[in-house]
């Protein structure tokens, strides 16, 4: 399954509340996108990442999305650096589209193709265990 | 179903998401004030050190703890538990500990804001703004302008009580420094660093500044009581926010009080008292029990840099109120 899925559901973890922006302004909560595609560069910006991902579409066009992450501070907490998502890698996001209606998209999970979460065995969650 | 692996998906994403839980913190132990800190090399007391906001302690306490401003193990356990709810449906914010402390706000009493004067609460009402909820009261407010959006939305500052509040996002590390004469404190949202000058037996400090030179961290003046460092701040411009969020935008009367006292190795007592009579009808007081972390590392945050955020917010805003007009 190649393709980019727009659905409206009521089963993904509530939408965020806090973040440096109001989430409500900017993104629509009953508009959660579930995307499939490759990464083709991640701007490591402040005060949010946003990482660029192809998605081919079910007609054979490709979309550019726009995913929004975390600050690049939190991220580098979390184990994650700039090495984590080069371009190509292929990559599952759900979040929540903006409401402009641009090909934007608050990012609430990132699972690669093997099945494994974007944080999953980070440094930031060792260092939680000890 | 046309998504049958998504339930799984979402659990394994919120367990992904959140790290495994540390110990709570054990009752906070009363301040030490027989605790001697180690001196700097010029005989003042010496607070320097990373003490990160890493805190779950929420500014208010709910209206029935009264004045009980210590949380049960029940209640810690709950507010925990309420933590991490927040962390996986989070923004990929970060997880603070939960401490047994019920609110910051210690006075008045009942660990509650003040009632704000009636033009504050006028003020407030009207702000339009891209940040808190989009509607107050029922009213959707949308922004029209990037004006509409508070300093810390714009990237240009949280403010000295906004940077100093623990908790509720990310970037939490504050590093203290000293040098002769004066007391540094950088925050790392929204990359501020006050450098204060501080008096002592052989300098007597300097006056304020004059009334007519205004900034968004204030005017801060310092001097020694005993091992604790009062600040008194003053000259803030106004219409700053209090933490980015739509409780208070503050007059150009605000003064603040700052007393800063290490009452163990890894301990800071912090408490900041917040006179405003343009916002509040008396002042208020939050204490911040800040533990030493010399682990944390302050990045910068160029907050400007891609503030994509005020841009989008205003095109939502423009597609919203178009859609509806097609109805």
């Amino acid at each position: 399954m190649r393709n980019m899925v727009l659905a409206l559901v009521g089963l993904i973890p509530a939408a965020p509340i806090w973040a440096h922006h109001s989430f409500a302004a900017e993104f629509d909560e009953k508009q959660v996108v579930k995307l499939h595609g490759t990464v083709t560069k991640m701007e490591w910006v402040n005060p949010h990442a946003w990482i660029h991902l192809a998605v081919q579409n079910p007609d054979g066009t490709t979309t550019e999305w726009m995913i929004e992450g975390n600050t690049p501070n939190g991220l580098l907490r979390r184990g994650f650096t700039k090495k984590s998502l080069e371009p190509g890698t292929e990559v599952f996001v759900e979040g929540y589209r903006a409401k402009s209606g641009d090909y934007k998209a608050n990012g609430s999970s990132i699972t690669f193709k093997d099945g494994k979460k974007l944080f999953l065995g980070s440094s930031h969650d060792e260092e939680s265990t000890k | 179903m046309r998504y049958p692996y998504l339930p799984l998906l979402i659990l394994s994403a919120a367990a992904a998401q959140t790290p495994p839980a540390p110990a709570l913190p054990q009752a906070k132990a009363a301040s030490n004030k027989r605790y001697t800190p180690p001196k700097t090399a010029w005989g003042d007391p010496d607070l320097q050190g990373l003490w990160p906001g890493s805190i779950n302690i929420p500014l208010q306490r709910p209206a029935s703890f009264g004045t009980r401003n210590e949380l049960t193990d029940q209640e810690l356990a709950a507010r925990d538990a309420q933590e991490k709810q927040r962390v996986e449906g989070g923004h990929w914010i970060e997880y603070y500990p939960s401490n047994r402390q019920a609110s910051l706000i210690i006075d008045p009493p009942d660990g509650r804001l003040p009632p704000m004067t009636p033009e504050a609460a006028k003020r407030n009402r009207e702000m339009r703004d891209g940040l808190g909820p989009p509607s107050l009261g029922g009213v959707e407010r949308r922004a029209d302008s990037w004006l509409d959006f508070d300093l810390w939305g714009r990237c240009i500052t949280k403010g000295l009580i906004g940077s100093m509040l623990p908790g509720n996002l990310y970037n939490k590390g504050n590093q203290i420094l000293q040098s002769p004469g004066y007391f540094v404190i950088r925050n790392e949202m929204v990359h501020e660093t006050r450098v204060i000058p501080v008096s002592s037996s052989v300098d007597a400090g300097r006056p304020h500044v004059g009334q007519d030179v205004r900034s968004y961290m204030g005017d801060g003046r310092g001097h020694w009581e005993g091992n604790t460092l009062v600040v008194e701040t003053t000259n803030f411009v106004k219409d700053i926010g209090m933490n980015g969020i739509a409780q208070a935008l503050l007059t150009d009367k605000l003064r603040i009080i700052e007393r800063f006292t290490r009452t163990a190795p890894d301990q800071l007592s912090y408490d900041a008292t917040v006179e405003d009579p343009g916002t509040w009808l008396r002042p208020w007081t939050m204490h911040v029990p800040y533990m030493l972390d010399p682990t944390y590392t302050l990045y910068e945050y160029a907050c400007h840099e891609a503030n994509y955020g005020l841009s989008d917010i205003l095109k939502g805003a423009r597609a919203t109120e178009a859609a509806a007009g097609k109805k």
